[in-house]
């Protein structure tokens, strides 16, 4: 079950790559996001960056911060923006 | 095959680039390594882990992101006399053919995916130990021993694959002597004598990634960052680390656009943005040299032929080659490319038209071939990957012009997830469909060809 934050994510995330297909309550929060999960690739992580500086005013850089955990899935890169959020 | 590095400098300049200037620099400067500690690294690598394959065909899967793993590990595998493999992607299915073809396969990378956990591993670690050695007992710069090396793997492999116009993923053999020949043309034309500083957002195991962060500045002055950085702030703080001017960005239309939205204040040291894998309008070109306040320059090539031009497009439409590369006409707009370094002559995928010897415009492109994100693939074989899946009556993946990214109209009583999933196992994730469209059969003409127009007007289910 996804947290209302989660689900807040879940529904970025679909908006930003165009995975129309998906239902943001259809998302484990805890599959993993690139390859294996939902299959999304460098470009997409670039997107969705964009989107979370853009809302929550999160800015992502992946030499700071364990990057490949915080975009592991839905649940940690929630937890982080809740963490690091400006707006 | 080094002689246009050693003629342009004297044995004392040559000592200090490759001694002693930093060649790819990392966060901290004492962490930065200089060519020839590359070069040592290389031959430590060889020497022991990879000796122990010195009886059979070594062949090596390089999968290492960061630069300078990834140059040791090819430099390393080419003075065992081995192969470099360059997977197109990491799809199961590609892996599990890989290996099928070589059991030997040994894999340099850190998190191995799924399928490769039980081939030999050698992992970023071990030639991070060997770095720490080679600085602890720096050896003094030796030119013979570097350019005997260099004679001695000319002929060493690399792999890369690339979709053919028949949509089987076609093996690309390219030779250390055509890689740095190639460079030598491109360091001539993006004037990499001088000393610059160059920061890629392209893989490793593309060919415009393979040349522009190896070849080109291993044989040249460039300087080169050790990451590939994905996110705009990585990007700025990797430009930033370094005031060598000038510097430049590498990447692609897909990704550059990307970062404009960002609307950031670029480092005023970024003077060039090189871009290649897919053309830029004259329009976005402006956009971009505007926002980024630096030249953009496109680069044409292909992985059979490497580099082989280049244009400012905000200056013109036209094509120049490099120095030494010529055409040979097939048909009307088919040409094959040839240059002193290319064994045989290479068809070109794109239709060109030829207005002198060395200046063209291209033509539309073989309409099978797309590009998503840089990586290429053939519709007929995407197609084909698609009817394998067991329960998919029909469908048909369509480019859309607008986003670049791929469209799937299917009939099929399987879910999206269910599809998405199957395809997943098949495809680099580049290329899964965003979105998926439900149909009830697809439309054709009276001849039974597919009617794309008709399809591309469906709104999405």
């Amino acid at each position: 079950m996804l947290t209302p934050e989660q689900l807040e994510m879940a529904q970025l995330i679909i908006e930003a790559v165009n995975l129309e297909d998906i239902q943001a309550d259809e998302i484990d929060p805890e599959d993993a996001l690139f390859t294996n999960g939902l299959g999304l690739d460098s470009i997409d992580a670039l997107e969705i960056s964009l989107e979370l500086s853009k809302k929550y005013g999160v800015k992502i850089k992946s030499s700071d911060v364990n990057i490949n955990e915080i975009f592991g899935s839905i649940a940690s890169l929630t937890a982080f923006v809740q963490a690091n959020k400006q707006n | 095959m080094l002689s246009f590095l050693l003629n342009s400098q004297s044995p004392t300049e040559l000592q200090r680039l490759w001694q002693s200037t930093p060649f790819i620099y990392r966060e901290a400067p004492d962490q930065s390594l200089t060519r020839w500690e590359v070069f040592l690294a290389a031959e430590q690598l060889s020497q022991t882990a990879l000796s122990i394959h010195s009886n059979m065909k070594y062949s090596a899967l390089l999968l290492f992101e960061q630069r300078d793993y990834f140059l040791v590990g090819l430099l390393a595998t080419a003075m065992q006399k081995g192969q470099v493999i360059l997977p197109p992607n990491l799809a199961e299915a590609t892996l599990e053919k890989l290996k099928n073809d070589m059991p030997e396969l040994s894999v340099l990378g850190d998190d191995l995916p799924k399928g490769l956990h039980s081939q030999p591993q050698i992992t970023s670690k071990l030639i991070d130990e060997i770095f720490h050695a080679v600085k602890k007992n720096p050896l003094p710069f030796d030119q013979q021993r570097m350019t005997v090396t260099f004679e001695a793997i000319k002929k060493s492999e690399i792999w890369l694959y690339t979709s053919g116009s028949t949509g089987k993923p076609k093996k690309i053999i390219k030779t250390w002597q055509h890689m740095i020949y190639s460079a030598s043309l491109a360091i001539d034309r993006f004037q990499l004598m001088l000393p610059c500083y160059i920061v890629a957002t392209v893989p490793n195991q593309h060919m415009f990634g393979l040349e522009t962060t190896l070849f080109w500045p291993f044989f040249s002055k460039a300087s080169l960052w050790y990451e590939r950085p994905i996110f705009a702030e990585d990007v700025i703080s990797a430009l930033s680390n370094n005031s060598i001017e000038p510097a430049f960005l590498v990447s692609t239309p897909l990704h550059l656009t990307k970062l404009l939205a960002f609307k950031l204040k670029w480092p005023a040291h970024l003077n060039r943005l090189l871009s290649a894998t897919a053309p830029l309008s004259k329009t976005l070109a402006e956009q971009l040299e505007s926002e980024f306040k630096a030249s953009l320059f496109e680069v044409y090539g292909s992985t059979e032929t490497a580099s082989i031009a280049s244009r400012q497009t905000t200056v013109t439409e036209v094509w120049q080659t490099y120095t030494s590369v010529t055409f040979e006409r097939l048909t009307n707009e088919r040409y094959a490319v040839k240059t002193s370094c290319l064994e045989d002559s290479q068809v070109l995928s794109d239709q060109i038209e030829l207005l002198d010897e060395h200046h063209f415009k291209l033509g539309k492109r073989d309409s099978d071939l797309i590009k998503v994100a840089g990586k290429r693939a053939s519709l007929t074989e995407l197609n084909t990957h698609l009817l394998s899946i067991s329960g998919i009556t029909e469908g048909v993946f369509i480019q859309d012009p607008s986003t670049e990214r791929l469209r799937l109209f299917v009939t099929t009583s399987l879910t999206p997830s269910d599809i998405l999933r199957e395809l997943r196992k098949l495809l680099d994730p580049a290329f899964l469909p965003r979105p998926i469209t439900y149909v009830k059969a697809l439309p054709r003409s009276e001849v039974g060809k597919i009617l794309y127009n008709k399809l591309l007007c469906k709104r999405p289910s």
